[in-house]
C-alpha cells in the first residue's frame, strides 16, 4: 500500500514535472518570439510594450505607434522636392509625381507612411504648378506637393491619414487644397458610402468659412460634391447657395457649381434634397433661383411615392402662369444628366431599363392629377406634358 | 454658331489669298446619297428657340451624338428635354415640320465644377474640348435600328495618319433665307491632320463648314467604312479674303463616359458594355516548372472597365504548384493566385468560377489579354483546359 502511494505521488510528481516544464519551454518560446519581435520592430522604430499593466489603459490602446521613415524615400522625397524647385514642365512634374508614386507603393506601408507623415509635419511646401484636377480614379494633378503627399499618404495608410487630416488640417482651415484632400480622404476612410459625423463637420466648416467662399479655387469648388453625400447638410447648403443662383455674375462661378451639385443631390438623395426644398420655399427665389428649382422637381421620380408627394405639394404652390412654371414643365420629365468625376467618386448613373416605367408612370399620374381639384389649375400645362411624353415613347411606348 | 478668333487678324488679312487660297467647302449631299455611309447616320437637331444644328446616330441606334453648345440656352442654362427634336437624314430645301422629327429622351453632357461651358463661355478652347453631348432616346431607335461605326481614339485619326475625313451636316448659314440648298445636308471632305489646339480640341485652316453645322459628325475613313471620330463645334468661313478654319470636338475617353452613361440609360447592356470571351488555344499543357501562357482576344467594348470576372478551369496534381497571372492589353499585371511551397499540403486542380478580379478598373477593356500560368515546383504537371472572361464596361 506504502508502495502503491509512493508510486502514484511520484507518479504525480512526474507528471507535475512535465508539466512544470512544457510550461517554461512554452514562456521560453514566447518570450524568444517577443524578443525577435522586438528586434525586428526595433529595426523600425519604437514599438511600445510595458512591461507592468498599463494605468490607463485606453490611452495605451489610443497610442499610436510610430514606425521610422523609410530612409530611402526619405531621399527621394528630397530629390522629388529639389527637382520641383527647378519648376520644371508640366509634363516632367507628372512623371516625377508618378514615379515617387510608385516608389512608395513599392516602399514598405509603414515606412513610406512615416516619411510622408513627417513630411506634412515639417510644413515644408513646394508648387508643382499643376491644377486642382479631379480623375476618374481620385486626383489627377495637385497644386502643391503637401497636396499630392497628404493623398498619397490616404493610398498607403488610409488610417493615418485620416488621423492627421482630423488633427491638422481641418482644424487648421489654412490651404483649401490640403482640406479637399482631407474631404476626400475622411469620405474614402469612412467607406465612401455614408458620411460620418467627422466628414460631415469638416465639410460645413468648409461651407461656413467666408473667406474661402468668397474667392473659391479650383479644390473649394470640387469639395462641394460632398454636399451631394451628406443628405443632413442640404437646408445649409440650400441657404449658402441661394445666394449664389440670385446673382450668378457675382458668385465667381458658385452657381455654376450649385447647379451641378443640386442635380447630383437629385440623383443620390432625392427625398431629402425635396424635402428641404419644399421647407425652404423662401429661399432660391431669385435669379436662376426658380428655373434650377423647377428642374429638380422635374427630376422627381414618380414611381416613389414620396417623391410623388412632393412633387404634388410643389406643384400645389406653384402659380401655373407664373415663369417658375413654364421653366418646371419645359423640362418635365427631365432625364439629364452631367457626366464627371468628383471627389467624392463618380455620379451614379440611374438604372437602366426603368426609365420606360417612368415615362408610363408619369402618364398615369398626370392623368390622374387632371382631375384632383388641389391642383386642377395646371391642367393644360398636364395636357402638353402628356403630349410631349407620349412623343417621347414614340408611337410603339 | 460660335466663331474663333485669332491673333494677327491683320497680317493674315493680307496674306491670306496668297497662302490659303480657296478653303475647301461644304456641298450639298445629293439625295440618292443619303441612303449610304455617313450620310445615312447624319441628322438635323433643333433645340428650343429655334436652334438648328447637327447631329449624327454612331455606337448604338438609340444615340445622337452631338455638340453640348447646341442644348445650352440663352439664359445660361441647359436647355429642357423637350428642346431636342432630331430629324433623321433630312436632306430637303424646306425646313422639316415638326412631325417630320423624333423628340429625344434626354442627354448626357460633360460637367465639372470648375471646367463648364457656364463658366468660360461659348468661345473658348477651353470650353470647346468639353463640347460634346450623347443626346438619347429610351424608347426609339434614331437612325431605323442602325448605328455608325466609330474609333475609339478620334484624336489619334483625326491628328496623325492622313486618314480621309467627311463632316456632313447642315451649313445652313452658308445660305440666305429661302435658298435651295439652305437645310440640304452637306459633306465637307478633307485629308490633311488636324492641329490639337487645346487637349481634344483640334483645329484646321483651309477648310470651312458653316453655322447650323455644330455637331455635326467628323468621320474618318478607315478600312473602307466611315467611322466616327469627333464632332465639329466651331469654324470660321472664307469671306471676304478672311482665312477658312474649322474646329473639333474629337471623340475621346471623357466622351466615351457620356456615351456609356447614355447607353446605360437606354438599356442597352449588350455587347457594347458587356462581353464574354473565351480563352484561346486551350487545352494546352502545363509543362513542369515552366510557365503557359494564353490569350483573350476583347474588342468591341465601350467606355473604361468596371468590372472583370473570370472563369478558369486547370487539371493539375498540385494546385500549389500554381502562380496564374492576369495582364490587360494596356499591361497592368494582377496576380490571381501565387504558389505554396512543397511543405504544405495542396488540393488537386483549380476552378475558378465568375472569379471577380480587382486592379482593372477604369482601364481600355480592348485588346489582348494574357493569362499566365506558371508551375513552380517540380514533379507535378497539368493543363489549362479552358477559361473564359467575362467585362464589364462603363
Amino acid at each position: 500500500m506504502r508502495r502503491s502511494a509512493i508510486y502514484f505521488g511520484a507518479g504525480l510528481l512526474f507528471l507535475l514535472m512535465v508539466w512544470v516544464v512544457f510550461n517554461q519551454s512554452q514562456k521560453q518560446e514566447g518570450t524568444a518570439r517577443s524578443v525577435d519581435a522586438k528586434n525586428q520592430t526595433s529595426n523600425h522604430g519604437t514599438a511600445s510594450l510595458p512591461s507592468d499593466p498599463p494605468k490607463d489603459l485606453e490611452k495605451e490602446e489610443a497610442k499610436v505607434v510610430l514606425h521610422a521613415p523609410d530612409p530611402v524615400l526619405k531621399a527621394e522625397l528630397q530629390t522629388l522636392k529639389s527637382r520641383l524647385a527647378q519648376k520644371p514642365d508640366r509634363e516632367t512634374v507628372l512623371r516625377l509625381l508618378r514615379e515617387f508614386t510608385q516608389k512608395a507603393f513599392a516602399a514598405n506601408p509603414d515606412g513610406a507612411a512615416a516619411a510622408l507623415l513627417e513630411f506634412l509635419r515639417s510644413g515644408e511646401d513646394l508648387s508643382t504648378s499643376l491644377g486642382f484636377v479631379v480623375g476618374e480614379a481620385g486626383l489627377d494633378e495637385w497644386p502643391t506637393l503637401r497636396a499630392f503627399l497628404l493623398d498619397l499618404l490616404g493610398k498607403i495608410d488610409p488610417e493615418m491619414a485620416s488621423r492627421y487630416a482630423l488633427d491638422t488640417v481641418i482644424p487648421a482651415k489654412s490651404s483649401t487644397v490640403e482640406y479637399a484632400v482631407s474631404l476626400q480622404i475622411l469620405w474614402n476612410h469612412g467607406g465612401a458610402d455614408q458620411p460620418t459625423p467627422e466628414l460631415t463637420q469638416a465639410w460645413l466648416g468648409l461651407l461656413q468659412k467666408p473667406d474661402w467662399a468668397a474667392k473659391p479655387d479650383a479644390a473649394w469648388m470640387e469639395s462641394l460634391d460632398f454636399a451631394s453625400r451628406i443628405p443632413e447638410a442640404a437646408p445649409a447648403f440650400l441657404q449658402a447657395a441661394s445666394p449664389w443662383l440670385a446673382k450668378p455674375g457675382e458668385a465667381a462661378g458658385k452657381a455654376e457649381s450649385t447647379e451641378m451639385v443640386l442635380e447630383r443631390m437629385m440623383i443620390r438623395h432625392p427625398a431629402e434634397t425635396l424635402s428641404a426644398l419644399l421647407q425652404n420655399f423662401q429661399w432660391m427665389n431669385g435669379g436662376r433661383g426658380p428655373a434650377v428649382r423647377a428642374s429638380l422637381f422635374a427630376r422627381a421620380d414618380v414611381t416613389d411615392s414620396g417623391q410623388v408627394l412632393s412633387l404634388k405639394t410643389y406643384l400645389q404652390h406653384l402659380k401655373p402662369d407664373g415663369k417658375e412654371a413654364e421653366f418646371f414643365y419645359q423640362a418635365f420629365p427631365c432625364h439629364n444628366y452631367g457626366v464627371a468625376p468628383g471627389l467624392s467618386g463618380q455620379p451614379d448613373i440611374p438604372g437602366a431599363g426603368d426609365i420606360q416605367n417612368m415615362l408610363h408612370a408619369d402618364l398615369v399620374l398626370l392623368q390622374a392629377w387632371k382631375n384632383d381639384p388641389s391642383i386642377v389649375v395646371h391642367r393644360p400645362w398636364f395636357d402638353q406634358a402628356i403630349d410631349k411624353i407620349k412623343a417621347i415613347l414614340g408611337p410603339n411606348g | 454658331m460660335p466663331f474663333r478668333h485669332f491673333a494677327g487678324l491683320f497680317l493674315s488679312l493680307l496674306i491670306a489669298p496668297f497662302v490659303y487660297g480657296q478653303p475647301i467647302c461644304p456641298l450639298p449631299v445629293e439625295p440618292a446619297d443619303v441612303g449610304r455611309s455617313p450620310y445615312f447616320y447624319t441628322g438635323l437637331i433643333e433645340t428650343a428657340g429655334g436652334y438648328m444644328g447637327s447631329g449624327s446616330v454612331a455606337v448604338h441606334p438609340k444615340l445622337v451624338l452631338g455638340c453640348a453648345h447646341m442644348n445650352y440656352g440663352d439664359n445660361g442654362a441647359w436647355l429642357p428635354a423637350r428642346a431636342i427634336r432630331w430629324f433623321w437624314k433630312w436632306n430637303q430645301g424646306n425646313y422639316p415640320e415638326y412631325s417630320d422629327g423624333m423628340m429625344l429622351t434626354g442627354y448626357y453632357y460633360f460637367s465639372s465644377y470648375k471646367t463648364n461651358v457656364r463658366k468660360y463661355g461659348m468661345d473658348d478652347s477651353l470650353t470647346f474640348q468639353f463640347d460634346f453631348v450623347a443626346n438619347y432616346s429610351a424608347t426609339q431607335n434614331t437612325a431605323g435600328g442602325y448605328a455608325g461605326g466609330w474609333v475609339e481614339d478620334g484624336k489619334q485619326y483625326l491628328t496623325t495618319g492622313g486618314f480621309n475625313k467627311l463632316i456632313s451636316g447642315y451649313p445652313a448659314g452658308r445660305y440666305n433665307e429661302g435658298d435651295p440648298n439652305e437645310h440640304r445636308m452637306h459633306s465637307t471632305e478633307f485629308s490633311d491632320n488636324m492641329d490639337v489646339s487645346w487637349e481634344n480640341y483640334l483645329g484646321l485652316d483651309g477648310v470651312e463648314t458653316g453655322p447650323g453645322n455644330s455637331g455635326g459628325p467628323v468621320w474618318v475613313l478607315r478600312n473602307g467604312e466611315w467611322a466616327f471620330a469627333g464632332v465639329l463645334v466651331s469654324g470660321t468661313e472664307y469671306l471676304s479674303n478672311q482665312w477658312s478654319s474649322i474646329g473639333v470636338c474629337s471623340l475621346n475617353k471623357q466622351g466615351w463616359g457620356l456615351i456609356t452613361s447614355a447607353l446605360r440609360r437606354t438599356g442597352a447592356t449588350g455587347d457594347l458594355l458587356k462581353k464574354t470571351v473565351a480563352l484561346e488555344n486551350v487545352p494546352v499543357a502545363i509543362p513542369d516548372q515552366s510557365s503557359v501562357g494564353c490569350t483573350f482576344t476583347v474588342s468591341g467594348l465601350v467606355g473604361v472597365i468596371q468590372g472583370v470576372k473570370l472563369n478558369l478551369a486547370i487539371n493539375h496534381a498540385r494546385q500549389g504548384d500554381l502562380a496564374v497571372t492576369l495582364r490587360s492589353p494596356s499591361g497592368k499585371t494582377v496576380t490571381l493566385l501565387s504558389a505554396v511551397v512543397k511543405k504544405k499540403s495542396s488540393r488537386i486542380n483549380l476552378t475558378l468560377s465568375s472569379k471577380k478580379v480587382a486592379g482593372f478598373t477604369n482601364l481600355s477593356p480592348n485588346g489582348v489579354w494574357t493569362l499566365t500560368v506558371r508551375d513552380s515546383y517540380q514533379q507535378d504537371v497539368g493543363s489549362l483546359q479552358s477559361g473564359s472572361l467575362e467585362i464589364m464596361t462603363r
